[in-house]
């Protein structure tokens, strides 16, 4: 064979060691030795490692150590009784060859030995170099990291490892809470498994995880840093890589008893190649571990920023949407601001509340509070009132809108147009609700909450508010005030029957904002229409008071009554035109003058009257007999304290003087005439007894005279016939004077003035038995010629009889009227009427009912008018219409007799 | 004048007075009969024939008025003369039964000639 057959004989075979054995075979031709050994120089652990022999070598000689030899390897050396030739290239020793003792090579041999050997090895580095590069494309390729997940990764991974590096077993273990955690097998099965977790620094696993360091054991039965209770089977050799990112340790990979391949001879383990292909493996499964979290990362944070982005658009639909109610808030408020009537309110309120372009709620019921009755009354429902409806009535609501640019135009335009009172409304309209107690509307009215039932409430409170629930047929509703600073006005229950919208928190916080701004609004227009209703009726007071005051004023200056008004300062408030006229101020110096004014001759008046202030009541003066200005009056006065209104404060007095001096007089008069009377009726009563008897003296004394013969008998006789005449002239006379003709004194006199007189003569004294005396003047106040006293007497008398027919209440009227020819004067009682039969005999003298008296008044009037006046005296009396004596006295008297 | 055959019946309840008024009547030449009350009068007078009745006012039971009332009601042709006290009476006598009244008095010649003119016509 020539040298390039050799040569290509060498490079035909695919494995090193055959190459090398090629070789060997080669050179053991060429020496004639029998044996041969190959070594192969390893720099790194400055030994020779046997890689071909042609006979058994001993397990401890495969490797030798350089510093073990007592050569330096520059020339050929005797070992173990053999001819040890070093392989040198390029000065340097590569290999050695062992020969028979006695074999040898030449130099020039040596150097082809060396130089082909060279190109073995840098062949069999460029081969495991490309084998590594392919492998690491290979392994590239396998990992997708794109669509492969970590777990995916770590066993694709491994088992790329496994195979490369044909190992029999493979593991990858990941830390996990200080301890290294078994994940992934190649090659093991469950059984085969001691131990699934182990700390770090146990065993040669732990001691990677430890060190941070790869580890190739060679023979981990020697290795002390192996242990045994990890795997069921035996370890041999095993290359183990930790798996650092950022220089962390995340986990380790071991590979464990390289299987049996091409080998010829000795048992292969994993050698230097082989970790550092497994150093590279876990490079790359760092990076893919990288890759793949950095993906997933990015898509996290890429979904992340969806998330976010959705979130924003979320947001900002959101904030749209509230944007969008509070500017139909605004809307609705304003429409609210040009509407008067209270009705118009709620109804813009409430079409707000459903409009498309407002609050978009299905329907709304309006329920007003009565504050007496303590209930809401349910006023008026928005909404379609079927679901039949639902369609037609918002396509024509939308339509509606759509004709106005303004919202607050449609709301105010709409809300005159609609009538509610049909459809929806009928169903609830006139509900009643209470609000005391109740579970929702308490909290609404009296604590002015927002109550938004959910489905939820609804199921399990439903009980607590059934009523309310049957009429909405619904599950999800809110409740909402109307409140304003002062109080609440109502509420407004808001439901989506028909679209089931639910009701989201946002709504209600707007919706407690609607249901202050809408309350305030309510309460600002009705304390607007307060006021103008105040205003109004203060007006009306105002006038009423003006004119009443003006009443008052005019009674006070009409009253018959002397009225002085002082406050406590003693300053005149008030002093009437009587006041002028009795005392003869006037008003003009009196008011706001000191009651020093008044003069002296008040001053113990005065001191009565603010008596008053300690008194505080009033305090009376009867028959005050007061002399003033050189007159002298006769005073009924009445002090009473002057209050202000519902205050108990006294300001001053009033001062009444009521001027009864001409009555005073009067009753004076009368008393006189009365005693008079009296004197005359009892005199009147002794001289009518004596009357009898001395005519019965007179009389048989006459007789007695006629048949007396003695003279000194008729002397005697004479005497008492004088004597008797004188008495019957006593007795006439008296009779007479008791009777008064004497007085008879015709003057022109006031008809009015002579009535008036003798009606305030009795008026009190009637009045205190409960009988009302009335005069009614004539308004022509005629005046002619009368007997006064007798005029009156008869007055009297008709008056007094009048007065007895009455036996208790009633009414006595005294008219005077006149005509051309005459006066006359009625007077009128509603007592028992005269029986028909009695009409005339009344004016019979001595004709009385009475058990007293004389029985001569009528008889008396009747010769006073109608002999003294010529005038007449009758009676109509019938129980219709009364008693009713009239009195006629011709204006014109000629006194001489017609 | 026939003063005979004229009745006069005298109606007064004090004795004296009623005595005085018979005697003096009784020397006129009249037949005069006295009572002492209206009751007694009105009886006599339904039962006899008397030509003039003297009243006097003031008496019990029943008043001279209402005897002379009562007389007049008998529709008889009786002339009825009221004796009073009072002196004032004159013109209420158009509306009353009497035809004539005097005044008590111890002078018995004013009565006297009251009863010839009445018993006259």
């Amino acid at each position: 064979m020539t040298n390039f057959e050799s040569l290509l004989k060498i490079f035909k075979e695919e494995n090193f060691e055959e190459r090398l054995r090629i070789l060997t075979d080669l050179v053991r031709e060429m020496s004639g030795s029998n044996s041969i050994c190959l070594y192969v120089y390893e720099e790194e652990h400055k030994q020779l490692r046997l890689m071909v022999s042609s006979y058994d070598v001993r397990q401890d000689a495969l490797k030798i150590k350089i510093d073990t030899l007592s050569s330096d390897l520059s020339s050929p050396f005797v070992y173990n009784g053999r001819n040890a030739i070093p392989i040198k290239y390029d000065g340097k020793v590569i290999g050695l060859i062992t020969l028979d003792p006695d074999k040898t090579i030449d130099n020039s041999t040596n150097l082809q030995i060396g130089t082909i050997l060279k190109i073995l090895l840098d062949y069999e580095k460029s081969r495991s170099t490309i084998s590594k590069l392919t492998a690491m494309e290979e392994l590239d390729k396998e990992i997708n990291v794109v669509n492969t997940g970590l777990d995916e990764l770590y066993q694709k991974v491994l088992n790329f490892a496994v195979r490369v590096l044909n190992a029999e077993r493979g593991t990858i273990w990941l830390i996990g809470d200080k301890e290294l955690v078994l994940s992934y097998t190649a090659g093991i099965s469950a059984n085969e498994i001691l131990k699934r977790r182990i700390e770090i620094g146990y065993g040669m696993i732990g001691w990677i995880a430890k060190a941070k360091e790869p580890l190739l054991s060679t023979s981990s039965k020697m290795d002390p840093r192996a242990t045994l209770d990890i795997f069921s089977f035996a370890i041999k050799s095993a290359v183990g890589v930790p798996i650092i990112r950022d220089n962390e340790l995340i986990g380790v990979m071991m590979l464990m008893n390289r299987k049996n391949t091409d080998f010829y001879r000795t048992y292969r383990h994993f050698d230097e190649f082989d970790l550092s292909l497994a150093v590279s493996i876990a490079n790359r499964l760092k990076m893919a571990i990288t890759q793949i979290e950095l993906y997933t990362r990015l898509e996290k944070e890429n979904e992340n920023l969806k998330e976010l982005q959705k979130q924003s658009e979320d947001y900002i639909n959101y904030q749209k949407e509230q944007v969008r109610l509070l500017n139909a808030l605004q809307k609705i408020l304003q429409a609210l601001r040009h509407t008067q009537d209270m009705r118009n309110i709620y109804k813009i309120v409430l079409i707000g509340l459903t409009s498309n372009s407002g609050f978009k709620f299905n329907r709304a019921l309006l329920l007003e509070k009565d504050e007496e009755a303590r209930v809401l009354v349910a006023k008026e429902w928005l909404g379609p009132a079927s679901e039949n409806e639902v369609t037609s009535a918002w396509q024509s609501a939308k339509a509606d809108e759509e004709k106005y640019a303004d919202f607050a135009h449609y709301l105010q335009e709409e809300a005159l147009r609609i009538d509610l009172s049909g459809g929806l409304t009928a169903y609830a309209r006139g509900k009643i609700f209470s609000y005391t107690g109740d579970y929702i509307f308490d909290r609404v009215i009296n604590r002015s909450r927002i109550v938004h039932v959910t489905p939820m409430l609804s199921a399990q409170r439903g009980e607590e508010f059934m009523e309310l629930l049957n009429l909405l047929g619904v599950k999800e509703f809110v409740c909402i005030p109307l409140v304003g600073r002062r109080d609440v006005y109502g509420a407004i229950i808001l439901d989506n029957k028909y679209t089931g919208t639910p009701i989201n928190d946002d709504m209600i916080d707007i919706l407690s904002i609607f249901s202050e701004s809408v309350g305030l609004t309510i309460e600002s227009l009705k304390s607007y229409a307060e006021l103008v209703e105040k205003t109004i009726s203060l007006e009306k007071q105002r006038i009423s008071a003006e004119y009443f005051k003006d009443f008052l004023q005019n009674i006070l200056e009409n009253l018959d009554v002397a009225i002085m008004v002082v406050n406590r300062e003693n300053k005149i408030l008030e002093w009437n035109k009587k006041s002028e006229e009795l005392f003869g101020f006037e008003k003009s110096k009196m008011i706001n003058s000191d009651t020093n004014i008044l003069g002296p001759e008040f001053a113990d008046i005065l001191t009565v009257a603010e008596k008053v202030y300690d008194a505080k009541e009033t305090i009376n003066l009867s028959d005050y007999h007061f002399t003033f200005n050189s007159k002298e009056y006769f005073l009924n006065m009445t002090f009473s304290p002057l209050k202000e209104q519902d205050v108990d404060v006294i300001t001053g007095y009033i001062a009444m003087f009521e001027d009864i001096t001409r009555r005073h007089m009067l009753e004076i008069e009368l008393r006189n005439r009365e005693r008079l009377a009296v004197l005359g009726e009892m005199s009147a009563k002794i001289a009518h007894e004596i009357r009898n008897p001395l005519s019965a003296i007179g009389g048989f004394a006459q007789r007695a005279k006629k048949i007396s013969n003695d003279e000194k008998l008729s002397k005697y006789i004479d005497i008492i016939l004088e004597e008797a005449k004188r008495l019957e002239m006593i007795v006439n006379q008296t009779l007479e004077f008791s009777r008064n003709d004497r007085n008879l004194n015709f003057t022109f006199s006031s008809l009015n003035q002579l009535v008036q007189d003798i009606v305030d003569l009795y008026f009190e004294k009637f009045q205190l038995q409960g009988v009302r005396l009335e005069f009614e003047k004539d308004p022509k106040d005629p005046s002619l010629k009368l007997e006064p006293n007798h005029f009156k007497e008869v007055i009297i008398n008709l008056v007094q009889n009048a007065f007895e027919a009455m036996k208790g209440d009633g009414v006595i009227k005294v008219k005077t009227y006149s005509d051309d020819k005459f006066v006359y004067v009625d007077v009128w009682n509603n007592g028992d009427p005269i029986p028909p039969d009695k009409i005339d005999v009344i004016f019979q003298p001595f004709y009385t009912t009475k058990t007293y008296g004389t029985g001569l008044g009528l008889a008396i009037c009747r010769k006073i008018v109608e002999d003294e006046h010529y005038g007449k005296i009758s009676v109509k009396s019938d129980k219709e219409s009364g008693t009713t004596f009239t009195v006629q006295i011709p204006k014109d008297i000629d006194l001489k007799e017609v | 004048m026939k003063k005979e055959g004229k009745h006069i019946l005298v109606v007064e309840d004090e004795e004296p007075v009623r005595m005085l008024i018979k005697e003096e009547l009784e020397d006129e030449g009249y037949k005069v009969s006295a009572v002492k009350n209206g009751k007694e009068a009105l009886d006599f007078i339904s039962s006899q024939d008397v030509d003039l009745v003297t009243l006097d006012i003031e008496m019990p039971d029943m008043n001279g008025l209402e005897v002379a009332g009562k007389i007049r009601e008998m529709k008889k042709p009786i002339k009825i003369l009221i004796l009073t006290a009072y002196s004032h009476y004159k013109s209420d006598l158009s509306s009353w039964a009497a035809d004539d009244y005097i005044v008590k008095s111890s002078d018995m010649s004013e009565m006297k000639k009251k009863v010839k003119e009445l018993l006259e016509d």
